[in-house]
């Protein structure tokens, strides 16, 4: 499974987006469980593929997470403020493990 | 005899203790005066136009804003030059409002500047969050750094000045988010060519150029070209007009065909583009609504031209541009 997280807006917009990619099978055992139960709990690729807020501003950056596993390769993207908390979480875990 | 309630009234302005060396004290002045809920700011009717007051944070590549208070208004150079840039543009940025457009800052009234720089680390971006701009370092793979750039620091304050002029600002997504960062590509150019003194043929009508690393690119957009790689860089997917246009593209990306229409609005004005094109432009922003299109933008910078009582000719120019690019 690799799950990646892209953060686009500001300036840059896609050019310098925020991009963090966690390849789960060679993570620690335990942060792969983290992701995989985080992937499991959002009901991730039953997601729609957009998830925005009613009327966002320009400093409402959009988020996009992919995740990628046997089963295909499915794209979410949303705003946090729009987003259900458990693809909030994901979100954070990728961001989190993917810096190190 | 009523009594004035002053939340951040000091017997010493920080600006002569700045002159009298006692710089911790200004600074700190300056940060009880500075932060918006401390200060009061519904408290006062507004600031003087031609009154600055631009302070500038550290972040120290965390990302809790507004960060260290490094600069505040008045304040003498420091050893940190990104620093002293963002000083130094939010400065000229304001002057270009208030100078030619009459714009006494992004709101109208005086709001403070206040800018941070040095967010999270490797940081590819700069923006606006509703209330100050921020600033990154870029990772320089990449970007070389946004603070340095003045229409970089153009265009976040412009998007203050949509939001606050546009009624209900631009929803930024669909069409309405790329006139939003049209907007702000547009007075982000104006005021970097304002600065130079060029007039329309002498401007590069680049935005960003001098960011992007050695190797990467020249600039992020082209208004004159949008989509040339060779003018700009290899993930330059902006179209020119209509005929390009990306349905639930991203808003930097569809944002090239209004760039464009200013363009050739602006050339076939002539001349410098803040003498007549700029308050075409920014005299169509109370015209439009949260959800504005293309069409809309066209018809009221058309509309805009009449409120200026700037003749047929420059209807005309305006009217032709928004052709060229097949939004009427």
């Amino acid at each position: 499974m690799r799950v990646t997280l892209k953060i686009v807006g500001g300036f840059t917009g896609r050019a310098g987006a925020e991009t963090y990619d966690v390849d789960v099978d060679q993570l620690p055992a335990a942060d792969a469980d983290r992701i995989r139960n985080l992937v499991h709990a959002a009901r991730f690729a039953a997601q729609p593929a957009t998830i925005k807020k009613p009327a966002p501003q320009s400093w409402d950056f959009l988020h996009e997470l992919t995740v990628e596993d046997a089963d295909g390769t499915h794209t979410v993207q949303f705003h946090p403020d729009a987003a259900p908390v458990e693809l909030r979480d994901l979100g954070d875990a990728v961001k989190a493990i993917g810096k190190r | 005899m009523t009594t004035h309630r002053c939340e951040a009234c000091f017997i010493v302005p920080s600006r002569l203790l700045m002159k009298l060396g006692d710089h911790r004290s200004a600074l700190i002045s300056e940060r009880i005066r500075g932060h918006r809920i401390a200060a009061g700011a519904m408290l006062f009717a507004g600031v003087p136009a031609g009154e600055k007051r631009r302070t500038v944070y550290d972040v120290g590549h965390l990302t809790r804003l507004p960060g260290r208070l490094v600069r505040g208004e008045g304040a003498p150079p420091v050893a940190d030059a990104t620093v002293n840039a963002a000083y130094d543009s939010a400065g000229t940025t304001y002057d270009f409002y208030l100078e030619v457009l009459k714009r006494n800052s992004i709101d109208g009234r005086g709001l403070r500047l206040d800018s941070s720089v040095h967010y999270s680390r490797d940081y590819n971006n700069a923006f606006w969050n509703g209330r100050q701009m921020v600033y990154g370092d870029g990772d320089g793979r990449l970007f070389t750094g946004f603070a340095g750039a003045l229409d970089v620091v153009a265009h976040e304050l412009t998007h203050g000045v949509t939001q606050y002029t546009v009624p209900g600002g631009l929803v930024y997504e669909d069409q309405s988010g790329a006139l939003n960062e049209s907007i702000s590509d547009v007075f982000g150019s104006i005021v970097k060519q304002w600065k130079l003194g060029q007039d329309v043929k002498q401007a590069d009508w680049l935005i960003g150029a001098g960011i992007m690393a050695k190797g990467v690119g020249k600039a992020l957009r082209s208004m004159k070209d949008p989509g040339n790689k060779n003018v700009t860089w290899d993930g330059d997917d902006q179209p020119r007009d209509m005929s390009g246009y990306v349905e639930g593209g991203d808003v930097h990306t569809n944002s090239g065909i209004p760039n464009h229409a200013f363009f050739l609005a602006a050339t076939n004005l002539g001349g410098r583009s803040w003498e007549k094109a700029a308050w075409i432009w920014y005299r169509a922003l109370p015209l439009l609504k949260p959800t504005a299109t293309f069409e809309d933008a066209a018809a009221a910078t058309i509309a805009a031209c009449d409120v200026l009582k700037l003749g047929d000719t420059a209807k005309e120019a305006v009217e032709a541009a928004w052709k060229a690019v097949k939004v009427i």
